[in-house]
């Protein structure tokens, strides 16, 4: 091989590259442009394409950065998610926004890996969208109607729902993943033509706030369709945007419709009398959210008094040693970084030679011992699924 | 059991192979046994060589342990290498071709340098010696079976390593290796 194929790529789209891959690793232009013993506005030229990089310069930066040359040089979907904006509780400051670009860069470049895996097993995700719901209007009646038309969408009754994350990536169609945000972030939504809608959650989360971190991206989606959203956690900020309080009340009604929720505090009601801490922590485990989340609810739809989550915190009612005596366990869910269907495919591409051990490991953002532990996992689990797949066309009936 | 005979006087160690003679608790005596020098790409050894599972025998798994390879260099006994400026263009040339950092770098050094590979990613041998046809490709099983033969090493011995290698690297699973049958003798209990 004796040309250098940087000559015939184009420096604009390698330059972009470049940067998404310094943005993913949280670096600044002047500490990459030190690595390659150059001036920032000679890394700035190289990022605009503006100056062409070397082969050795290439592979220097692009391994300070933990990311793969093979990435920056071979063809790959053009995504272009409308990042430059985001919506959100409030403004971003300037801090915030510095802490969360990383993260954002990093979820298109998983589901930018995720097309390319479905691309190579030829296995495109089936996308499940209804139109975008017009939310002009009362929020609180806007969100209500969106979560009970959603439910009947996917045939969820008006009951608990089933773990949400493989929910909405299996009957939607949504990309989930659970990254390790910031502590004061809950989730990113973002959408572009090419990846569809994409959700992070905060892996650091318990269950219960990633459920309705969860629920409050969809709504996003649902309504907000083309636009980022970064949201915080709670008690971080005040809700000040109609969008963003569409998209709490949204949660609130999709994960405890008004119907079901009345329904189980009457079937409790009817045989005691009153509704006491025990049934409010059973309640909200079997619903999957937070104590403090039921309580308002439940304060919202009149069956608790106003006043009753103020006053558990005044008191300081050890919620979480309550919920231990009595049992009550956040359920085990998959909370992997990648969708459990984006570790099979890379899994196929691995086993079928189209990709390597090593760029396995690097697809899981893992180590190479790791991958080798997740490979022979998986394929115990796809070899366990297959004996049991009743249609396998091997099986005797 | 034969001697390894190779066209060349360096072999690379691609990651899969250092991990797992890290994992046999015998590297220096396998290398030291080899007819050639054994080297290490520098951007390898900083990216990816990493750990081996270092929790007891009945549980390996509960901790890693992490590789170090320095006293290996220092004996001489693994060189350390760098890309020159020509090797690094035909590493990102190879790099187009969906290879990794580390089998794109060890390839184009051993391309200009007349020098061999040793791997077990065997998604990434077809691919590679499609692109470096001139390059010898072997695998960790060879250096083992070599090392075996040369120092004696007695059946209980070798079984050891090798389910060393297997336990704490996850050695030997492809049976696409070609020592596949000689391995699966030391690995059934």
């Amino acid at each position: 091989m004796a040309s250098d194929v940087l000559d015939t790529i184009d420096p604009r789209t390698l330059g972009l590259e470049l940067q998404a891959a310094r943005k993913r690793k949280g670096m600044r232009q002047e500490d990459a442009a030190r690595i390659i013993n150059v001036a920032r506005t000679t890394l700035v030229a190289i990022e605009k394409g503006e100056r062409r990089i070397t082969a050795a310069e290439m592979v220097k930066l692009v391994t300070a950065y933990d990311a793969q040359v093979s990435d920056m040089v071979r063809p790959r979907p053009h995504v272009q998610p409308s990042i430059e904006q985001y919506r959100g509780p409030a403004q971003l400051t300037a801090e915030d926004r510095e802490k969360i670009e990383p993260y954002v860069a990093q979820l298109i470049e998983y589901a930018r890996t995720y097309v390319e895996l479905e691309d190579l097993r030829k296995s495109p995700l089936v996308r499940k969208y209804p139109a975008v719901y017009e939310s002009r209007s009362l929020i609180r009646r806007v969100a209500e109607a969106i979560a009970q038309e959603e439910r009947q969408r996917l045939f969820l009754g008006d009951g608990p729902l089933p773990p949400l994350r493989t929910l909405l990536e299996q009957y939607v169609g949504l990309r989930i993943f659970y990254m390790s945000l910031p502590k004061k972030f809950a989730e990113i939504y973002l959408y572009d033509e090419i990846l569809g809608a994409c959700i992070a959650v905060n892996r650091l989360h318990p269950e219960e706030r990633r459920r309705w971190s969860l629920s409050h991206g969809y709504l996003h989606f649902l309504a907000h369709r083309y636009a980022t959203d970064v949201s915080y956690n709670e008690g971080e900020y005040r809700t000040s945007t109609d969008e963003e309080r569409l998209a709490e009340a949204f949660a609130a009604d999709f994960l405890m419709p008004a119907t079901g929720l009345k329904r189980h505090y009457t079937n409790v009601t009817q045989v005691k009398p009153g509704f006491s801490t025990s049934d409010l922590l059973t309640l909200a485990n079997l619903y999957g959210v937070s104590v403090e989340a039921l309580t308002l609810r439940l304060e919202d739809l009149d069956l608790l008094p106003t006043g009753m989550l103020k006053s558990l915190k005044a008191r300081k009612f050890p919620i979480a040693q309550y919920q231990e005596q009595l049992g009550l366990k956040s359920p085990t869910v998959y909370d992997e970084v990648f969708p459990h269907r984006y570790r099979l495919l890379a899994l196929e591409a691995l086993t079928e030679g189209q990709i390597s051990e090593e760029q396995f490991a690097a697809m899981l953002q893992t180590d190479r011992l790791e991958a080798r532990a997740v490979a022979e996992q998986l394929a115990g689990q796809m070899m366990a699924e297959a004996e049991g797949d009743p249609d396998r066309p091997d099986r005797e009936r | 059991m034969s001697i390894l005979t190779l066209d060349c006087t360096c072999i690379i160690l691609d990651a899969s192979t250092v991990i797992s003679l890290a994992a046999s608790r015998r590297m220096d005596a396998i290398l030291g046994s080899l007819p050639v020098r054994a080297a290490v790409v520098d951007i390898t050894r900083r990216q990816e060589i990493r750990y081996i599972w270092g929790g007891s025998e009945t549980n390996v798994r509960e901790r890693k342990e992490q590789i170090d390879l320095q006293p290996l260099i220092d004996r001489h006994l693994l060189l350390e290498v760098e890309l020159e400026e020509v090797e690094y263009t035909t590493m990102v040339n190879f790099a187009t071709r969906r290879l990794g950092n580390g089998e794109s770098a060890a390839t184009a050094i051993a391309l200009h340098r007349g020098w061999g590979v040793c791997t077990d990613d065997y998604a990434a041998i077809p691919k590679l010696r499609q692109t470096a046809s001139s390059v010898p490709f072997i695998v960790t099983s060879q250096l083992l079976q070599h090392w075996a033969t040369v120092s004696n090493a007695s059946k209980p011995d070798l079984r050891a390593v090798i389910q060393s290698m297997r336990l704490r690297a996850g050695f030997g699973r492809s049976s696409q290796d070609v020592l596949a049958g000689w391995l699966q003798q030391y690995l059934e209990t």
